[in-house]
């Protein structure tokens, strides 16, 4: 990839992969799944509470996270990237979130207990060290916040709530994001099927939104990156999709359903769901049940489905898409293994010199009348020369890829801890005497 | 068959020059020039030693000689029976520069290269303080073969004060990473022993006393239920109170807490702290949880503890080792310049 614009573009700009070109074999079962912010590194949650990091580029395992204890025990429910990529955010069916800091792994950073196991936890894009959590069986979610050295948990809820709940029961608060542009805001979805937006302040707490989309549990909410659309799926074996408009002031707040998706003829289940990047052109879903292997893929501004990933022999449970290196990751129900999709470009070897054309057989060249006469040297040679002039600006960095994707944005590149390279040669050494 | 190195064309039959009638050998083809050649043992055929870069220096060295067609299978013996023939060759003399083959029932051509080959090895025991001779006396006085034979094989000489106070300071007083590991060591055995002294004492107690209420609680209960038919099965798996609470304390002794629970009648979710639910699926298995954060804590600590040991070892190796070398820099630089100069060149 080293050279894009030598690259056939309409490959190289292929809006989603297509190729299943990779299967990370993992000895322990994998829960959840998430890409680095990057795309560099692959986190894979496990049953038993193992935290494996995958690195992309060799497609091996490089580190396991609480060498010196501290892991979670039961298994891991959530992962999330801080967005510089160093600080890995967990949650567990034993209920610990746990906060990870990758230049030093062998403990987690901060921690906090909960009284029951963790829906799910991801970072708040509030602030740098605040996040979202959902918990077994609240009302609620909460918002925990890590800076000091204690965590500091508020609930997420407003006194609009407290009028509401004694006439109305919302159920229990089971997914939760952050809106990407307004980022005191916060999307829940709860167990009876209710959508509610809240606005963060220092003052408090304020409910935006609240409006009904269906009579069943919420399983994901997830929002573009772009902020003006949501899907929701729900276990009423439905994916609803809506337009989310929010006024400036964020007084005035409209969502519209847009389309619904479900597989009319076998009445499955949707196990993930996830955005494409920047307005969200597509829709991913993964499916339930033994006899589906595939990831559905719709375009969203029409509700077609456009594509089905396959490759897999297995039922596909947590999905995760990287946009900066157009990979889509799922890990398999039966053997935890995970499988990623890219884009695979064809070499075009006449990018290398345009005015060459790549041909299926040889064929005898007739020169034209006048293709190599001696035109205007002068004028040749002039153009020569302003050429040679301009100046190519080989230091500075692009700011954006082909896609749009920030390049600004640095990656953080996990250390080798060489100790634990000496530790192994000698423990070995120490097994075998 | 076996490819053949990437350096040597395919088999070319051709025996004689078509225009000069010359024969022609080799897998250059060309005719006899003088050069040294050595013959194949399957096919007959002859072979430049620059062609098949053999070093030159092997020619006393060859002892059955196959070329790489024969080796390949191509011709000779293994194009017939498929078994392989290799090239063999005769061991070298141990002196590095000696190419001729060793005698019989030895390790070098003759005796002149053994006497000059040990000789060597004595040279390279000279280290400085002790000529060789003092240091081939001392290993071998006194010792019989078998102890001789065991010389360096306890390791390194662990390193003391007493043979160089100033060196040793100098490496073992400086050992920042070695109080790194000791400080993180007693931190280790601190929280392990906060573990068994502590937080595991006190989670088996509050366990028992769950255990004690809900046996006070629904051991009735299940008596009554026996007389039910449909109902057994469910009264086999032991029914209680969920029994959660924040800090494990012990609220009270457990026939007042039981007491209590009754006064309440049996509707409270929460007293004193403790979760009071029959089937508490928020709290599900918090025992378990609990128990195995701590059984995985220690587990843990037990590891980090063997690598801090390994660690340790292992550093103290490389800084004995590197102890050890000083001292023969040392006394090397010491008899060259004299015993003035030991205190400027170790600083």
């Amino acid at each position: 990839m080293a050279n894009l614009q030598l690259q056939d573009p309409f490959s190289v700009l292929k809006e989603y992969p297509e190729k299943l070109t990779q299967i990370l074999v993992s000895p322990i079962y994998t829960c959840c799944i998430r890409f680095s912010p990057r795309g560099d590194y692959l986190a894979a949650g496990c049953s038993n509470g193992a935290i494996v990091i995958y690195d992309i580029d060799t497609a091996k395992p490089i580190t396991m996270l609480g060498s010196e204890g501290g892991c979670h025990i039961r298994s891991v429910q959530s992962l999330s990237w801080s967005r510089c990529g160093r600080y890995l955010l967990s949650s567990g069916r034993d209920w610990w979130i746990k906060v990870w800091d990758l230049q030093s792994r062998s403990r987690p950073l901060k921690e906090h207990k909960f009284d029951s196991p963790i829906w799910e936890c991801h970072w708040s894009s509030r602030a740098p060290w605040e996040c979202i959590s959902t918990v077994l069986e609240k009302s609620y979610a909460y918002v925990v916040d890590f800076v000091g050295e204690e965590a500091i948990v508020q609930e997420l809820k407003s006194t609009l709530d407290n009028d509401d709940a004694e006439s109305l029961d919302h159920g229990y608060t089971l997914v939760s994001c952050s809106h990407p542009r307004f980022s005191d805001l916060v999307l829940t979805g709860t167990s009876k099927g209710w959508f509610k937006i809240y606005q963060l302040r220092q003052d408090g707490v304020t409910l935006r939104h609240c409006s009904k989309f269906a009579n069943s549990n919420t399983k994901h909410l997830v929002i573009s990156q772009s902020g003006d659309r949501i899907a929701i799926n729900s276990s009423d074996r439905t994916i609803r999709q809506f337009s989310l408009f929010i006024s400036d002031d964020m007084e005035h707040i409209n969502i519209e359903i847009e389309h619904k998706y479900q597989d009319v003829i076998n009445k499955l289940q949707w196990n993930s769901i996830f955005f494409s990047n920047n307005s969200a052109e597509y829709l991913i879903a993964s499916t339930h049940g033994s006899s589906a292997h595939d990831i559905y893929l719709w375009e969203t501004s029409s509700g077609t489905l456009v594509r089905v990933l396959e490759g897999t022999e297995e039922e596909l449970l947590d999905i995760d898409w990287n946009f900066y290196n157009m990979c889509i990751a799922a890990n398999g129900i039966e053997t935890g293994n995970i499988y990623i999709w890219s884009i695979v470009i064809p070499p075009k070897w006449s990018a290398l010199a345009p005015d060459f054309e790549e041909v299926d057989e040889n064929i005898e060249y007739k020169e034209k009348e006048d293709e190599f006469d001696e035109s205007d040297v002068l004028e040749q040679q002039q153009e020569l020369d302003e050429a040679e002039e301009t100046e190519i600006d080989l230091r500075a960095l692009e700011k954006f890829d082909v896609r749009g994707n920030d390049l600004t944005m640095k990656s953080f590149i996990i250390p080798i801890e060489y100790s634990d390279i000496v530790m192994l040669k000698m423990w070995d050494g120490a097994g075998a005497a | 068959m076996v490819p053949l190195p990437e350096w040597c064309p395919p088999l070319d039959t051709t025996k004689y020059d078509p225009n000069t009638c010359e024969e022609l050998f080799c897998i250059c083809k060309k005719p006899d020039s003088g050069e040294l050649m050595v013959g194949c043992d399957g096919c007959d055929d002859w072979f430049h030693f620059k062609c098949l870069r053999i070093p030159l220096e092997y020619k006393e060295l060859v002892f059955s000689f196959y070329c790489p067609y024969c080796q390949a299978g191509v011709t000779g013996p293994g194009a017939i029976t498929g078994k392989l023939p290799k090239t063999v060759w005769r061991r070298k003399c141990r002196v590095s520069d000696c190419y001729r083959s060793c005698d019989e029932n030895s390790k070098y051509c003759s005796k002149e290269h053994g006497i000059e080959y040990l000789r060597g090895i004595s040279r390279r025991l000279d280290c400085g303080r002790y000529g060789s001779r003092e240091v081939i006396h001392k290993m071998t006085s006194g010792r019989s073969f078998k102890q001789f034979r065991e010389i360096g094989s306890l390791g390194l000489a662990p390193a003391s004060r007493d043979l160089d106070p100033d060196t040793y300071d100098a490496i073992f007083g400086s050992g920042v990473f070695k109080d790194d590991l000791d400080v993180k060591m007693s931190r280790l055995i601190e929280a392990q022993r906060l573990i068994t002294e502590g937080t595991l004492p006190t989670l088996d107690r509050y366990i028992a006393w769950i255990k004690v209420v809900n046996e006070l609680l629904f051991s009735n209960g299940g008596a009554e239920e026996k007389g039910d038919g449909r109902t057994r099965k469910k009264a086999r798996a032991p029914r209680g109170i969920c029994g959660f609470s924040v800090d494990k304390k012990i609220p009270r002794d457990a026939a007042d807490f039981v007491r209590q629970f009754h006064e309440e009648k049996e509707t409270v979710e929460d007293l004193h702290g403790v979760c009071c639910k029959v089937r508490c699926s928020k709290h599900l298995d918090w025992t378990g949880i609990e128990q195995r954060t701590l059984q995985y804590e220690q587990e843990s600590v037990q590891t980090s503890l063997q690598r801090i040991d390994l660690l340790k070892k292992q550093r103290n190796e490389e800084l004995t080792l590197q102890f050890h070398e000083m001292l023969l820099r040392k006394h090397k630089i010491c008899n060259k310049v004299g015993g003035g100069a030991i205190q400027d060149t170790t600083r």
